[in-house]
């Protein structure tokens, strides 16, 4: 390029286009003007891109430095912690009280076939039916041979199995992993814990019960129920059950204090592992779902009645010796005193006359409504679904009161009889029984059904049955047990059978500060030389509450004391001189 | 000049994408690790519960009383069993004792001065 124009200086600047600056503008510059013009827009486009991209490097440094320097509230201050993951097994475990595992959910391998992947569904067929002896080889060798491409071969198999599958090394067959519910204790808790399906799908029990429960959670479902006791429960129960020839027996082992169920036993049990194998008879709950008349255990619950409304104190007594006829019945005592009896002595030798006398006094009105208060009228409450409903008589007239007030016509489970039991005894306060451990000193809300005065009475009298009364065979010495025996014939097609019975003992220990009570039921007993024929109460179901209760006593850390007594031993005193007093009166 | 400053600016950049990939490195690492003991956890959990299973089986109070009936001479724990300190008869004395006992006290059963009674109570004795 050549200037077109003499500069003044010798060396004039130039833009690198080889534009002069700094030069005298000549008039006739304006003949540059479209140079002009493009330079200064070149100028400002150059500044304006500048300026963006100053701005947006601006904004991009201010980002990075607020990410970096500045505080985020959202932001943990340390690297958090990453969460750990917890094995679903689909179903949470059920624990007794003490964290013992009830039932639980283990991993399995389930075996299926795909026929179309087996080469030889005959050789196949022959050396399964070898490593699992419990499969049909032809079955087997006609499902391998099918045209699906999916057949379950055998499902859950124990890891010992899966092994010697393994080993056959077939192709075409495969595990699936699956979960599978699992009861270490076989056969200890069937009724209570109740069993799952194939599918983990509760069916009975507190499996059933708290299905959607276990189904959602993970962390263990804690019952009420102690292993110990459960074990000394069931164990002694069988052993009644296997002396006397009996068809079943049941068990309740109640805290009296909170009405927890420390131990339910029902028997025959069963195996919750293999519970396709179990009858109807062996997954019946005698212990909640059997309704029974319980004969004279009853007793306690009229003589309860009789003394907190009022009726009688115990000073006061009936003549025994005549027979109460009503209607087309004739009440008897079982062994007659035949003389004037002292309440006390009613319930000691169980009184069936002097026991109606009283009932008769309340009236039915009275009577009714009390044992509605002990919740003899309706279900029990308790977690489980399995259980029975009262037997009442309808309509209730003068007779069901006689014979109710000695456990006649009125069934009620086992469990009912031990919930109202532990309200009489405990200060008298009946409270709802629950099969799941409560906190420690957590009392459910109660409801007063007698006096505390009554509930000392009642455990003074519960105390002279066992020390001189007709339950002498449940003594633990050192122990303290009270209670009452019950027997009573069973109701076959309309008639009370005189060989079949049911004998029951329900006790309270210790009876100066009760903690529990328990009863026991033997169904239909067989009496034997040892026991002189008798397959009573007394001499069935009595010896099992000793037993158990020596069993739980060094268990519970109790220590045996003599004496404790004086009380009642005063009362049977005061008693028997005042039965003594009438019978000169009556000479 | 001005060359140094965009080579030092060039070197910084490099440093940082080094420092980058090195950091996603790590972190890529540290995850295999985290996963792999996650599932060493999981079938940890799994074997935890296999074996508090059997351990339950393995502790059912027949299987114990069985076991303890065979091997242990342990009877049930019966209420005469037990007794209180406090009705523990005393220690009959050794013949030596005895003549020491004989002693510190003159015939007619007083102590003879600077002697120390014979008997201590429970407590003094533990």
């Amino acid at each position: 390029m050549t200037p077109r124009f003499n500069a003044p200086s010798s060396k004039p600047l130039r833009t690198p286009c080889g534009i002069e600056l700094h030069r005298v503008k000549p008039e006739f510059m304006t003949l540059d003007g479209n140079q002009k013009v493009a330079l200064e827009m070149g100028k400002t486009r150059l500044l304006v891109a500048g300026i963006v991209f100053a701005l947006a490097f601006m904004v991009i440094g201010g980002r990075l430095i607020d990410l970096a320097v500045t505080d985020r509230g959202n932001e943990p201050k340390i690297a958090g912690e990453a969460t750990s993951p917890h094995l679903q097994t689909g179903r949470a475990d059920i624990v007794d009280r003490n964290g013992v595992v009830l039932a639980t959910t283990l991993p399995t391998a389930s075996l299926y076939a795909n026929p179309k992947h087996l080469k030889d569904p005959e050789a196949a067929a022959r050396q399964l039916a070898e490593v699992l002896p419990e499969l049909e080889r032809a079955e087997l060798k006609q499902k391998l041979s099918s045209s699906n491409s999916f057949v379950w071969v055998k499902r859950k198999l124990t890891p010992k199995q899966q092994y010697s599958v393994n080993r056959l090394g077939i192709p075409g067959l495969y595990f699936q992993r699956e979960f599978k519910r699992f009861y270490p204790h076989g056969n200890l808790f069937p009724h209570t814990v109740g069993f799952a399906g194939m599918d983990n799908v509760g069916f009975s029990g507190i499996e059933s019960a708290f299905d959607d429960l276990l189904r959602g959670g993970n962390q263990p479902l804690k019952l009420s129920l102690d292993i110990r006791f459960q074990h000394a429960l069931a164990q002694e129960l069988a052993a009644a059950m296997a002396d006397f020839s009996a068809i079943g027996a049941a068990g309740i082992i109640l805290d009296a204090r909170n009405g927890e169920i420390l131990a339910l036993s029902s028997l025959p049990n069963f195996d919750p592992n293999k519970p396709a194998k179990a009858d109807d008879e062996h997954r019946f709950n005698r212990a909640t779902l059997g309704i029974y008349e319980m004969g004279s255990v009853f007793k306690i619950f009229t003589t309860a009645m009789a003394l907190d409304k009022g009726y009688v104190t115990l000073n006061d007594g009936y003549d025994t010796r005549e027979p109460i006829r009503a209607a087309r019945f004739t009440i008897r005592d079982y062994k007659p005193k035949d003389r004037w009896l002292s309440i006390p002595e009613i319930f000691m030798y169980s009184s069936n006359i002097g026991t109606v006398h009283m009932a008769m006094e309340a009236g039915t009105d009275v009577q009714r409504s009390f044992l509605r208060d002990l919740g003899l009228l309706r279900s029990a409450s308790i977690e489980i679904n399995e259980v029975g409903r009262p037997i009442l008589p309808s309509p209730w007239r003068e007779i069901n009161t006689m014979t109710i007030s000695y456990g006649h016509g009125l069934a009620v489970s086992p469990l009912h009889v031990a919930n109202a039991v532990a309200a009489i005894i405990n200060g008298g306060v009946k409270q709802p029984t629950t099969l799941l451990k409560l906190n420690e000193g957590e009392r459910p809300l109660g409801r007063r059904v007698i006096s505390e005065a009554t509930s000392f009475k009642m455990r003074q009298l519960m105390r002279l049955v066992v020390t001189d009364g007709t339950g002498s065979n449940a003594d633990a010495p050192g122990y303290q047990i009270g209670g009452k025996t019950g027997t009573a014939d069973k109701l076959i097609n309309g008639r009370y059978a005189r060989d079949r019975r049911i004998a029951s003992f329900v006790a309270g220990f210790p009876m100066d500060d009760p903690r529990y009570v328990i009863f026991a039921m033997v169904d239909e007993p067989k009496g034997k030389k040892e026991t002189f024929g008798y397959a009573t109460g007394g001499w069935v179901a009595a010896p099992v509450i000793r037993r158990v209760v020596e069993r739980l006593g060094p268990l519970l850390g109790m220590e045996p004391a003599a004496g404790g007594d004086d009380a009642s031993q005063q009362l049977l005193l005061r008693a028997q001189a005042q039965a003594e007093r009438h019978q000169i009166a009556a000479n | 000049m001005k060359r140094y400053f965009s080579l030092a600016w060039m070197m910084v950049a490099a440093g940082a994408v080094g420092f980058v990939f090195q950091m996603s490195d790590e972190v890529q690492l540290m995850e295999r690790q985290l996963r792999a003991t996650q599932d060493q956890i999981l079938a940890d959990q799994e074997a935890i519960q296999v074996l508090q299973a059997e351990w339950s089986y393995l502790n059912q109070p027949n299987k114990i009383a069985d076991l303890a009936g065979r091997h242990l001479s342990l009877d049930t724990l019966s209420p005469e069993k037990v007794i209180a300190f406090e009705d523990l008869p005393w220690r009959r004395l050794t013949d030596e004792e005895m003549d020491a006992a004989k002693a510190r006290y003159l015939p007619d059963g007083t102590i003879i001065p600077g002697m120390k009674p014979l008997l201590v109570t429970a407590e003094e004795q533990l």
